[in-house]
């Protein structure tokens, strides 16, 4: 008996322990919340207010007034939305030919396209932003579009693989027999078996693109044509936002990657960890 | 032998797999591996970013040797390396600790993982934002809990100081960044069978001789992946940097990005970026280097 009340013990000390933690690594994120709550007097006050008072949910609808912020999220959307369609396009393709088939070049191309995730990125947002001044694409989502994808291309290709690599070779041979060519097996059993799979890789780049601040700096100059990243980084050093209002931008700016987090995390863990462990 | 009788299936079988990877391979080649080359090519030309194209002047390795001979460059080197340092050594003990805690079974692991990976989430330029208030010189409320625990007596700076610029930014790195750590060394910890750890408990190890004779060497090879990847992601980081301080106060953190970004964007100096910014991408790929011979001297044994 002695012995099992020790154990509760320890185990209630345990969450204690977990939950401590947890306050701590989630304060910031508390914060944010918090602050983008309350009125204008009170975030200022001495001792700051921990508990938001609920009262000041206007901050939320003063920030969509008072800045361009509805047109940047539209935009952050296409852009979002179609570099996950093409990197899943162009990986998906990518990544049955690497899954299932051998040939020469093969361990080159993964290597290259490993490399592509270490690169600086600066080194190519110098000759891209004179390529697509030249090309008239400069100040336009497009080109951001394009940038991205060259980053997202090789994640889609690895995480893609990874989900590939667990479809069974028997499906593959019984749909040999029963007629289907090499592309019919692509997109009558891969991309179906594979779908939470494809989900949760568009979710991952989606992610991935609606974050990406420095090609969105550099290449985009007006304000009409900003995505969420660089609209909301636009907000520091401008004091006529109050940090009230700036923070319910920034949590506007956040729901979206949050509910893809929430949404996939299982398939979000299995492909970053695999994708990293494997290499 | 069979492929030989019918030649047009011959032909599919071997171009069917490169006709898939085409698409992908055309355009990193077109949007990658193109502005890589011209970046070091133009490394060697006096160029300027707004007037490209008409007055691009070959003057061998002057960028280079103009770069190596700045002081700035050399303080920015430090920089880097500080930062680079301090972020790896944060991020993995962070990311050690939390993957330690979330090794043991208990009620609502799953729901402790997902906040625990939270701040991986949350976007660069937000972070910058919300630390930014928090460490605010009149209203932040870090300041207002140092008072308050009497570690101080009057407010902070940050960012604003030389010497804490630095440390501040990589805090928020190593926050950000942390949940990856977690993930792949707690993917390591699950793979150290626990006969191990039973054995050693017989054999009358404690907790802390288990940890560095079971647990370290189990970890070494995750451990090695992970260092390799938070190393070159902090070493090529720029969105904190750049929207929290730019790379002030007076170069505290200008890091070589910064720097490169700097350069080329604020004085058009094209060449002398793609300089630093080949540097740089020399000095990465001297850590993938480094990396992969741990991996092949690993697989080797």
């Amino acid at each position: 008996m002695k012995s099992r009340a020790g154990k509760v013990e320890k185990k209630v000390a345990y969450s204690l322990l977990i939950a401590g933690v947890c306050v701590f690594i989630l304060f910031p994120v508390y914060w944010l919340i918090n602050t983008s709550l309350q009125a204008k007097s009170t975030i200022y006050a001495a001792p700051p207010t921990l508990i938001p008072p609920l009262s000041h949910l206007t901050n939320y609808v003063d920030i969509f007034k008072e800045t361009m912020l509805a047109l940047w999220l539209g935009n952050s959307l296409f852009l979002s939305a179609s570099v996950a369609l093409i990197s899943i396009g162009m990986g998906g393709l990518g990544a049955y030919s690497l899954s299932r088939f051998q040939y020469p070049g093969k361990g080159i191309l993964m290597l290259i396209l490993l490399l592509s995730q270490m690169l600086p990125e600066i080194i190519i947002a110098i000759p891209l932003y004179v390529s697509f001044k030249h090309l008239n694409l400069l100040n336009k989502v497009m080109c951001l579009v394009i940038t991205n994808c060259s980053f997202c291309i090789p994640i889609s290709t690895f995480f893609l693989k990874g989900f590939f690599d667990s479809i069974p070779r028997e499906i593959e041979e019984a749909a040999v027999i029963d007629g289907c060519n090499r592309m019919q097996i692509f997109y009558r059993i891969f991309l179906p078996l594979s779908l939470p799979g494809l989900i949760a890789t568009g979710g991952l780049i989606f992610v991935l693109a609606w974050n990406e601040f420095l090609f969105a700096r550099t290449f985009l100059s007006s304000g009409t044509k900003w995505v969420t990243s660089v609209g909301v980084a636009s907000f520091i050093g401008q004091y006529v936002t109050p940090w009230n209002k700036v923070m319910a931008g920034a949590v506007i700016s956040v729901l979206p990657v949050m509910l893809v987090f929430i949404f996939f995390q299982k398939y979000l863990v299995r492909g970053l960890t695999s994708g990293a462990v494997k290499g | 032998m069979k492929n030989a009788m019918y030649p047009s299936r011959w032909m599919k079988r071997n171009y069917f797999p490169y006709v898939l990877i085409v698409p992908s391979v055309a355009f990193m080649s077109l949007v990658l591996l193109y502005p890589i080359s011209r970046s070091i090519v133009l490394s060697f030309y006096k160029v300027n970013l707004l007037t490209y194209g008409q007055e691009a002047k070959f003057i061998g390795f002057w960028n280079y040797a103009k770069v190596f001979r700045n002081p700035y460059f050399w303080n920015s080197v430090k920089i880097t390396l500080i930062f680079t340092g301090g972020s790896v050594l944060g991020t993995y003990l962070l990311g050690l600790g939390t993957a330690l805690l979330l090794n043991v079974p208990f009620k609502g692991r799953a729901v402790a993982r997902g906040a625990f990976l939270i701040p991986w989430v949350i976007p660069e330029v937000v972070l910058a934002l919300i630390f930014l208030w928090i460490y605010d010189p009149q209203f932040g409320v870090l300041n207002f809990f140092l008072q308050r625990l009497g570690l101080i007596n009057e407010n902070l700076y940050l960012l604003g100081k030389r010497v804490t610029t630095l440390p501040s930014l990589i805090l928020i790195l190593v926050w950000h960044q942390y949940p990856i750590a977690l993930l792949i060394l707690l993917g390591g910890l699950q793979t150290i069978p626990k006969e191990q750890y039973e054995v050693a408990s017989i054999d009358g190890a404690n907790s802390l001789q288990r940890f560095r004779c079971i647990t370290l060497p189990g970890l070494r090879y995750v451990s090695g992946i992970l260092i390799m990847l938070i190393t070159v992601w902090s070493f090529v980081h720029f969105t904190l940097v750049y929207v929290m301080t730019q790379g002030g106060p007076a170069r505290a953190s200008e890091t070589l990005v910064i720097r490169a970004y700097v350069e080329a964007f604020r004085y058009h100096n094209m060449g002398r970026a793609c300089t630093l910014s080949a540097v740089t991408l020399i000095i990465s790929l001297i850590f993938v280097l480094f990396y992969f011979t741990f991996i092949v001297r690993r697989q080797e044994e």
